[in-house]
Order: structure tokens, then C-alpha cells, then sequence
């Protein structure tokens, strides 16, 4: 009798619950990707890590932000959208990315040829869309 | 509107111009399967993917990727399979950013 009890609780429980976990619309949480790690810099080493992290650059200097992620999953997008401090969108460009597991790491660079205005910049990271998290850095 | 502006010292500044900033981007981590055999090997050697987001055009993706939006058409034939149309490119597409 108890075991019955037992049982059928947790399935109504799932029951409940399913529709609106299976109706996400965030991919994120069921790839089990996560972002653990977002770092901006000049240069960036061979294993994509940011190999000189810095808040302050040149004109003519080429940003670049490293994102360490965790986790694995068929597709998961991710994103850099770059901003002045205008609000003014310099640049947004993602990749899609496959990890099988274990930690991966994805950069993006941006460059600009005449140098880039003095002021400050933003960049944010999205993981399928959603934010996994900003730097500011400036241009002096 | 100007008069305010120049009574209160508030002269238009002309904003920074980005048009031809260039980006790209590598994972360490593998690119999804699009059917092909090769699931694993990184993306950086064999071109870019970039994936389009809201506001963009094929003549913007290669203005950024390459600095000249006039060469867009060899974003469109590296991607004849996946836009029909090069007018109508959608966010979320993956396209292929071959060499420039």
C-alpha cells in the first residue's frame, strides 16, 4: 500500500511539472551548457584563453573576450554583442558550438583598421540569448 | 530643437562610426552536426560560421566579416542551401564565413 502511495506521488508530480519544462523555450537548460568563465583582453593564447587581460586599451588594439563554458550538448549559440558608450551596437556575431563535455573555450575578437574612439565599451555574453554576463573595458 | 541645443552649449557630436569594424571568433569546442561527416574538427581552420541575429543583411554580415559589403554574394554562394532568397536571411540561421 505504502509503495503505492510512494509512487504514484512523484508521478503526479511529473505530470504537473512536465508541460512547462518541456515547453521551455530556452534551449539553454536543456543542453546543460553553462558559462563559467568570460575574460577580456589583447591577446588571446592557443588554447583560446585570454593571454593578457586588460580593461584598459589602445585605439589600436584588438579586443578579444574568451568564455569558458561547461557542460555538453548538441547546439548551444553563443553570443558577444559589443557596445559603446552610447549605447550604440558596434558589433554582434555568435557562434554555435557542440561541446561533448568537459570544459571548452570560445573567443570572439573585433578589430577596427582607423582605431577605435576613445570612451567607454561593453561587451555581453549570450548563451542561446539569454545574458551569462557583461565586462566593461575603455579606450583610452 | 537646434536653437536649444546651441543656447545650452549642446553642439551635435557626431557618433563614432563602426561600420567597418571586423570580427570573428574559434571554439575550442566542436560545431553541431549539419549532416556532414566531420563533427569534430574545430571551425577556425575551415572558415567561419556566423549566426545572423535580428537587423541583419547579407551586405552587413560582409561589411563586418570582411569590410566590404559589396561582397556579399560570396556569403550567399557559400550558403545557396540554407537561404533561398539573399534578401531574407533570418536570426538564428548558421552561415558558413568563407576566406575572404
Amino acid at each position: 500500500m505504502r509503495m503505492h502511495r510512494y509512487t504514484r506521488v512523484p508521478v503526479s508530480l511529473l505530470l504537473a511539472v512536465a508541460p512547462f519544462g518541456c515547453s521551455a523555450p530556452k534551449p539553454a537548460a536543456q543542453t546543460g551548457v553553462k558559462v563559467t568563465q568570460i575574460d577580456v583582453g589583447r591577446s588571446i593564447a592557443a588554447d583560446k584563453t585570454i593571454a593578457e587581460k586588460t580593461d584598459s586599451f589602445r585605439p589600436a588594439d584588438t579586443f578579444y573576450v574568451s568564455v569558458k563554458t561547461d557542460g555538453s550538448g548538441p547546439s548551444a549559440t553563443l553570443t558577444a554583442r559589443w557596445t559603446y558608450q552610447d549605447g550604440q551596437v558596434v558589433d554582434e556575431s555568435g557562434q554555435n558550438i557542440a561541446p561533448t563535455g568537459g570544459a571548452t573555450v570560445t573567443e570572439f575578437h573585433l578589430s577596427k583598421p582607423d582605431g577605435w574612439p576613445a570612451g567607454g565599451y561593453k561587451v555581453e555574453v549570450l548563451l542561446n540569448g539569454a545574458s551569462a554576463g557583461t565586462r566593461e573595458f575603455k579606450v583610452t | 530643437m537646434g536653437i536649444f541645443g546651441d543656447l545650452f552649449g549642446k553642439k551635435d557630436k557626431p557618433r563614432p562610426d563602426f561600420s567597418n569594424v571586423r570580427s570573428g571568433g574559434s571554439s575550442t569546442a566542436p560545431t553541431p552536426s549539419v549532416g556532414g561527416p566531420e563533427t569534430s574538427a574545430p571551425s577556425m581552420t575551415t572558415g567561419r560560421t556566423y549566426v545572423v541575429v535580428s537587423g541583419d543583411s547579407l551586405s552587413k554580415i560582409a561589411k563586418r566579416q570582411y569590410g566590404d559589403a559589396q561582397k556579399w554574394p560570396k556569403i550567399y554562394e557559400a550558403n545557396r542551401d540554407i537561404i533561398k532568397d539573399p534578401d531574407l536571411i533570418y536570426p538564428g540561421q548558421e552561415l558558413r564565413i568563407p576566406e575572404a
